[in-house]
């Protein structure tokens, strides 16, 4: 008989566990910027196209990276320093997003992402 | 933290007020709660659209009238004065406050603020023919000059998210529909706020450029769309936000005994930097004797972003149920979880959220929302939770 793949039990288990593997998603702008910051950030009022909150458009890849590193919301190889990571993190500001506060892992992976240098990859 | 840093951080508190604002705003969805529960099955009974939302029918205005409220003329004007018949008019007016608290400073912020206004037409033509146009304000999120002068006066906040032309011959069989509005896919809450919306491309303002065709059956109805979002030459009443993709939706649903239903979905979105493959069910169930109505949907969804040559696998559902004690009052209690990649269980978010809406009389609710997110991980010591409370008044003409 054919296994079922993996991904679907852990599917199919997922709502009432919580799986605690390494987390090997790529610390990349490219997969931050489309698995986290679109989906978590360019919403209507705040960082899309149309709003540009604070002048933050993050509605796409460059545009994102672009405005996160030449307005300084971070400084590349130093996550301590970056504003980015405090807003996530709720440090010295409300928490960002104000509606859809990103689970710890993302701001790590964020966070490690600016550790590497903050490149546009 | 250095001068600067800190200089950022200040500026960025003082408008997350009027991001959560913004992000509070709602536009012409549906209820799917009144499926079954007000003795009628199809979404499309009560709405001109086949898939339900947006301007309700004189059957609707009806049901809302006679089943739905405590009472009252649920038609158009309250009745005063009656459209042609060839004419269909409408509009929804909200008012809401809030207290939001995803802690840190300056936390929790509460606000009151209009939401989006709306009015809505339905033209029908010959040949079974109709145009159906929605035109609104964005909400008033007050004085803010972070946005660069855009969406600072009524003019720039004009907006349609809906407009198509459709050919339909009768209430059963096929349809056809082409302008803007979202493809049929998920549950459509009033709320935007859910997950199942926001993370599968249907978030507030998402509508996408849509050919749709289906047939509506006794029993079950078939969708099939193909869409693309706005160009971005686009002026901005017609431009849409969120994740822009390409793509298309299939959505299937089978009722049985005009009390529960089943339906299958699947959608395709290519964007500029990743692709979204996504198929998922959803469940309906009405208990008559109980007063109660479940509503369930989970989708699964495989993220593939070429250029970091990676991808994930992630999980979005629903779980809800409502309770109608008496006419004109429903109570709700649902249960959601997003999970940003299924093999990581540090990536979930789960949310808690309980409605009350009380409609009192004929084109008023009163909406009490509670909304109380999880927030996995949390390592600072402003709390593991978010939570946000929000009253609403909505009035419809």
């Amino acid at each position: 008989m054919k296994r079922l793949p993996r991904w679907v039990l852990v599917a199919l288990l997922s709502p009432v566990c919580a799986c605690g593997g390494a987390d090997e998603r790529p610390a990349r702008w490219s997969f931050i910027s489309s698995a986290i910051v679109e989906p978590g950030c360019a919403t209507v009022n705040c960082h899309s196209s149309v709003s540009a909150k604070a002048g933050v458009d993050l509605h796409a890849r460059d545009i994102g990276y672009y405005t996160l590193v030449n307005e300084l919301y971070v400084i590349p190889g130093v996550p301590q320093d970056s504003a980015l990571l405090s807003l996530l993190n709720a440090q010295g500001a409300r928490r960002m997003p104000p509606d859809a506060p990103l689970p710890q892992a993302d701001i790590d992976l964020i966070s490690a992402w600016i550790a590497a240098g903050a490149p546009n990859d | 933290m250095n001068t600067l840093h800190r200089r950022i951080v200040r500026t960025l508190a003082a408008l997350v007020v009027t991001a959560v604002l913004g992000a509070a705003s709602r536009q012409a969805r549906a209820y799917p709660q009144f499926q079954f529960s007000s003795g009628t099955s199809q979404c499309s009974q009560c709405h001109y659209a086949p898939a339900g939302g947006g301007l309700i029918t004189d059957w609707g205005r009806s049901e809302a009238g006679d089943t739905i409220s405590r009472g009252g003329e649920g038609a158009f004007l309250h009745g005063a004065w009656s459209p042609p018949s060839w004419l269909a008019l409408g509009a929804d007016v909200r008012l809401a406050a809030l207290r939001n608290d995803v802690g840190g400073a300056q936390a929790p912020e509460y606000a009151a603020f209009p939401m989006q206004s709306d009015a809505y037409a339905h033209v029908a033509l010959p040949a079974h023919l109709s145009v159906y146009v929605q035109a609104g304000v964005r909400g008033d999120v007050g004085r803010d000059e972070s946005v660069n002068g855009r969406l600072s006066s009524v003019t720039d906040r004009f907006i349609s998210n809906e407009h198509y032309v459709m050919w339909r011959p009768s209430a059963s069989g096929p349809y056809l529909r082409a302008g803007r509005f979202f493809a049929p896919f998920g549950l459509r809450f009033v709320e935007h706020i859910f997950y199942v919306q926001r993370y599968t491309g249907y978030d507030l303002y998402n509508e996408t450029y849509t050919v749709s065709g289906g047939y509506m059956g006794g029993d079950w109805e078939l969708h099939v769309s193909l869409f693309t979002p706005p160009p971005e030459s686009f002026p901005l009443p017609l431009q849409s936000v969120g994740v822009r993709e390409s793509g298309g939706a299939a959505y299937g649903e089978k009722r049985f005994a005009d009390r529960a239903a089943v339906a299958l979905q699947a959608r395709l979105g290519v964007g500029g930097e990743a692709t979204r493959y996504q198929a998922g069910a959803i469940g309906k169930l009405w208990v008559d004797r109980a007063h109660l109505l479940f509503l369930g949907e989970a989708d699964f969804i495989r993220l593939q972003v070429p250029a970091a040559s990676a991808g994930e696998n992630q999980f979005v559902s629903y779980l809800g149920a409502t309770y109608f004690p008496v006419r004109g009052l429903m109570a709700g209690l649902a249960y959601e979880r997003f999970q940003e990649d299924l093999s990581l269980g540090r990536t979930a978010h789960d949310a808690l959220d309980v409605e009350l809406s009380l409609f009192p009389w004929a084109h008023f609710e009163l909406l009490a929302l509670g909304r109380f997110q999880f927030l996995h991980g949390a390592t600072t010591s402003d709390g593991d939770h978010a939570s946000l409370g929000m009253l609403q008044f909505h009035y419809y003409l």
